[in-house]
């Protein structure tokens, strides 16, 4: 009861921290004292106060794309255990569903871009497909390899018998490199894409909220912030060892979220934007690590490396 | 005397760079050539061995005869070559210290009793002789330069594969001596030798010039001075040859002599029809002569490939061979010389300008293309004879096609430059007789060797064959 | 853990084939000697003192850290443009590397209980990065690339004659020779020849000699 406590806690709460804790970063790289950490909190709340102004060729698909695509976020979350490593809500192959709760807020955000009409949020929506399709192959890919080492295929099945394989210190760090590209491409962070920007022709995620204001903006921002927390508890996951003592395993979450933050921030801060060519070769490249890992899970069952 | 081969010219050649002097040059390589001639033939009279890693046995000895007649040639022809070029004295020492160490290194290469030592030499034969290739300093000599050196070592390094997978395939002992490997050839993994020797095959195989790894042959030897080419052609694409042979012998003893010499022909096949495909058209003379090189070590790899008497066949080819193109490279170098051009278009009335190199141009001809009696004829008639005898008419048809191809390729443009009236302009350019000794001297001694072909000769090329 | 130290070389190979780069290609050619020496130095086992040190210190300053310094060195001095200039796109690059760093996997799978002799987990690596050398070679056009795609297939065949299990010191020792390609080609770069003949140093330049 406890842990189901907590994890509800941290998924609402971690993602204005996982952002307020990039900006800072990226202030203090740039030499500034920057915003309080809870600034995307008060941000939010003060969109939450205002009102919103909808386009007059926008249908309701418009209208409920943001929520919608909150709600998906938030479902995904429950499933991904958290600190403790237990999720809130578990089935067989849960897995599937997290990636296609994702796909379907993401769904929902390319046709409420479309729905405006506006041609730029239409190229926006265009790369953003394509740039997901490329970094969902490999996602199933690297489950499905730990799944075939753990033999569970649930989430927390998969994380909790998967350190304990022997090939674990292989597969274990690959799979972070790879999932920490997803968490760049669906968090929409640099170098696939940069949230500060406000040049059309090299916008991907923000060009395609142009015309959204008010509450549904704040729920866009925050689901953008959750899922990078939630992909960034599969990382956490990976990393943190099994069998820890619920503070421990929370404490150890917070940590890792809060590294994944600064790395992020500091990535952002030293890196330029990747080339729009050259976005897709990056992607994948988590394609190729994916290769690499089911290539080393099977060379594992196969009696290969000892 | 091994110790000699292979100390003295690298003595020499730290003794040639730091005199720096032209005269000394030439002095020092034409009384080494003579020192090593000498050396080769008491050799060849009392075998010897210097460590267990160098020695004489029937098959490279032939080998080492071969490199000390041509090496003797071009240090003669060399004397003329370098009294006329134009180079600082430092090029020319380096020239003359990079041929000594090149020749050290052909040695150690045709003397070597290890696998691993063999291929060391070879890698230091790509390195000695690609100063030679550049010497003209040219933009053209320094792209082949820079081909050969990069493709050789992609195929060094390919070799050295081969070698990694034969000793993984070793299974009681360690040692790569070939007499080890020879002894112990059934216990090697035959697995890892059906992989080890394609690669060994391709990797030395580049540096024979083996099509399709030949890309680098026709530049380097087109771009690099004649004596050069005749060294090239006439001894270091044997070296490469010889540890081919080696490995060869490992596969027969280990019982896959079908897989090795199938190997061989597609290879040898695909050699004379790269060379026919281009020496039809030719435009460069001595791009010419290279292809048939190419064409030649094809022949080569068929009489080994055939087996029985083509064994025999491929050593006396391989003297021949030797021998004619040396005196072919060499006689192209008077031909450029006189007149300054490397295309055949360019070049007319070879007989009248100037009748000796005229007359060698067309007897080396008749020389490369197997014309009686040359032995050149003997070896290919023996290789077709052995050909018919195990049943392989297809393959014969398809193989004189291709030597016809190949004759009226170079026989065209070799007739198109000797006949004609020539530009009498450029009797004038007269060259000093050391330009055309050595080339008599190959084609008496070919001729020699294809009217009577002695029994003392019969013998070495029989045991040399015996030996693969 | 040496197994992963093995895959982070595989790695390697991918990044080189993915970056545009040449500064890239020199942390990569510095990454796969730092790999070799760890390898050499922990998993070599050899019981020759002499072979262990003289190794290590090939691996480590010659391969690690000599050789890339003298590539930024001739990079800065050539004028070197930092793109790469594939003949292929990066995606094909990238592809076909993959498939072949999978056919890597492949091969090592394949050779566990089918070979004995051998370490099936070096040997798939070594033959990928042999291939994906070569791959590397063909598919850029500049003559510094090719230097360094030389460089990688090196490297690899020092893995391959890593993954002998016995131990073979000869061959181990031996393969090093192969560095001093590495030397001549840098050093003909640095004289400057090629720079001075073929000012774009691109490969096309070295096409004038045909039939």
């Amino acid at each position: 009861m406890m842990e189901i406590i907590i994890n509800i806690a941290l998924l609402f709460i971690l993602p204005f921290l996982f952002l307020g804790l990039i900006n800072r970063v990226k202030s203090i790289w740039a030499g500034r004292r920057g915003p309080s950490i809870i600034q995307p909190f008060r941000d939010f709340m003060r969109l939450m106060k205002k009102g919103e102004v909808i386009s007059t060729t926008a249908s309701f698909v418009f209208r409920i794309a943001p929520s919608v695509n909150f709600a998906a976020v938030i479902a995904a979350g429950l499933i991904v255990p958290m600190a403790g490593g237990k999720s809130i809500i578990s089935f067989e192959a849960d897995f599937i569903l997290f990636a296609y709760l994702l796909a379907a807020g993401k769904f929902l955000t390319v046709a409420g871009a479309m729905d405006t009409g506006s041609a730029f949020e239409g190229m926006g929506a265009s790369r953003e497909v394509t740039f997901s399709a490329l970094v969902e192959p490999a996602f199933f890919v690297i489950i499905a390899s730990l799944s075939l080492i753990s033999g569970g295929l649930s989430f927390d099945k998969i994380f909790s018998v998967a350190h304990n394989a022997s090939v674990a210190y292989l597969v274990l760090p690959l799979g972070v490199i790879a999932l920490f590209i997803m968490l760049l491409t669906e968090g929409c962070r640099v170098p696939v894409d940069d949230p500060n920007t406000h040049l059309e022709l090299t916008m991907i995620h923000e060009v395609m909220v142009l015309d959204n204001s008010g509450p549904d903006m704040g729920f866009i921002v925050y689901a953008a912030a959750m899922k990078m927390v939630v992909i960034g508890s599969i990382i956490a996951n990976l990393i943190i060892p099994e069998g820890l003592p619920l503070w421990a395993s929370a404490g150890l979450f917070i940590a890792v979220e809060a590294a994944l933050a600064v790395i992020i921030g500091t990535i952002e801060s030293v890196m330029a934007r990747l080339r729009m060519t050259h976005v897709p070769q990056f992607l994948l490249f988590m394609t190729a690590i994916s290769v690499v890992i089911v290539s080393t899970v099977v060379l594992f069952i196969s009696g290969g490396i000892k | 005397m091994i110790e000699t081969l292979l100390f003295l010219p690298i003595a020499l050649a730290i003794l040639v760079l730091i005199v720096r002097n032209k005269a000394l040059n030439i002095i020092v390589t034409t009384v080494y050539a003579a020192v090593f001639m000498g050396i080769t033939v008491m050799l060849y009279l009392k075998p010897a061995s210097f460590t267990p890693y160098f020695r004489i046995d029937d098959l490279n000895i032939l080998f080492l005869l071969v490199l000390a007649a041509v090496y003797f040639g071009v240090a003669i022809f060399n004397i003329d070559f370098l009294r006329k070029n134009e180079a600082p004295a430092k090029s020319q020492a380096l020239f003359t210290a990079n041929l000594l160490v090149f020749i050290a290194s052909m040695t150690g290469v045709i003397l070597s009793t290890h696998l691993a030592l063999l291929w060391v030499f070879v890698e230091a034969t790509t390195l000695s002789s690609s100063y030679l290739i550049f010497f003209s300093r040219s933009e053209a000599s320094l792209e082949a330069t820079w081909k050969y050196l990069f493709i050789c070592s992609i195929g060094i390094a390919i070799a050295f594969v081969g070698i990694i997978f034969l000793s993984m395939g070793l299974t009681n002992s360690d040692s790569l001596f070939f007499d080890d490997l020879y002894k112990g050839a059934k216990e090697i993994n035959p697995f890892w030798l059906k992989i080890a020797f394609p690669f060994m095959l391709a990797g030395f195989g580049t540096k024979v010039g083996f099509a399709p790894m030949h890309a680098w042959l026709p530049d380097a030897h087109s771009e690099s001075p004649s004596p050069v080419s005749a060294l090239l052609s006439g001894t270091l694409l044997n070296a490469a040859l010889l540890g081919i042979m080696r490995v060869n012998k490992i596969m027969t003893l280990a019982g896959m002599k079908w897989y090795a010499e199938n190997l061989l022909l597609v290879i040898g096949f695909t050699s004379i029809f790269i060379s026919a495909v281009y020496i039809i058209s030719i435009k460069n003379y001595k791009r010419m002569l290279a292809y048939s090189s190419i064409e030649n070590m094809g022949i080569i790899a068929i009489c080994l490939g055939v087996g029985g008497a083509g064994l025999f066949a491929a050593m006396l080819h391989l003297a021949a061979h030797s021998l004619t193109k040396a005196a072919f490279f060499l006689t192209s170098g008077n031909i450029l010389h006189r007149f300054k051009s490397k295309h055949i278009n360019s070049v007319r009335g070879l007989l009248k300008t100037d009748p000796l190199t005229g007359w060698l141009w067309m007897l080396c001809f008749a020389g490369i293309v197997g014309i009686p009696p040359f032995p050149i004829f003997l070896s290919e008639f023996l290789v077709a004879k052995t050909m018919i005898d195990i049943g392989m008419i297809a393959q014969l048809v398809l193989f004189l096609l291709l030597l016809t191809i190949n004759m009226a390729g170079i026989g065209k443009a070799v007739l198109r430059m000797s006949f004609g009236e020539g530009d009498t302009n450029m009797a004038s350019h007269r060259t000093g007789i050391l330009s055309y000794l050595p080339q008599m001297a190959f084609i008496a001694l070919l001729l020699a060797m294809g009217v009577t072909l002695p029994p003392f000769v019969q013998t070495l090329f029989q045991k040399a064959a015996a030996l693969l | 853990m040496i197994q992963f130290i093995i895959i982070l070389f595989g790695l390697t190979m991918l990044f080189v084939a993915v970056t545009t780069r040449i500064e890239s290609y020199i942390k990569a050619i510095a990454a796969q000697g730092v790999i070799l020496f760890l390898l050499v130095l922990f998993d070599y086992g050899t019981t020759n003192l002499a072979n262990l040190i003289f190794l290590s210190f090939e691996t480590l300053a010659v391969k690690a850290i000599a050789i890339p310094l003298f590539l930024v060195y001739i990079i800065r001095k050539n004028g070197i443009y930092r793109e790469v200039e594939p003949t292929v796109t990066n995606y094909s690059s990238l592809a076909i590397t993959t498939a072949i760093f999978a056919a890597g996997f492949y091969i090592a799978y394949w050779s566990v209980g089918v070979v004995s002799n051998i370490r099936p987990f070096y040997f798939g690596i070594s033959i990928s990065t042999i291939v994906t050398g070569l791959f590397i070679i063909i598919s850029r056009k500049k003559i510094i690339t090719h230097v360094m795609g030389y460089m990688m297939l090196e490297n690899g065949i020092f893995l391959l004659a890593l993954s002998i299990a016995r131990e073979m010191p000869f061959i181990v020792a031996i393969g090093v020779l192969l560095d001093i390609f590495i030397a001549v080609y840098l050093l003909g770069l640095f004289i400057n020849k090629v720079q001075d003949s073929y000012s774009d140093t691109h490969i096309d330049a070295l096409a004038k000699l045909k039939d």
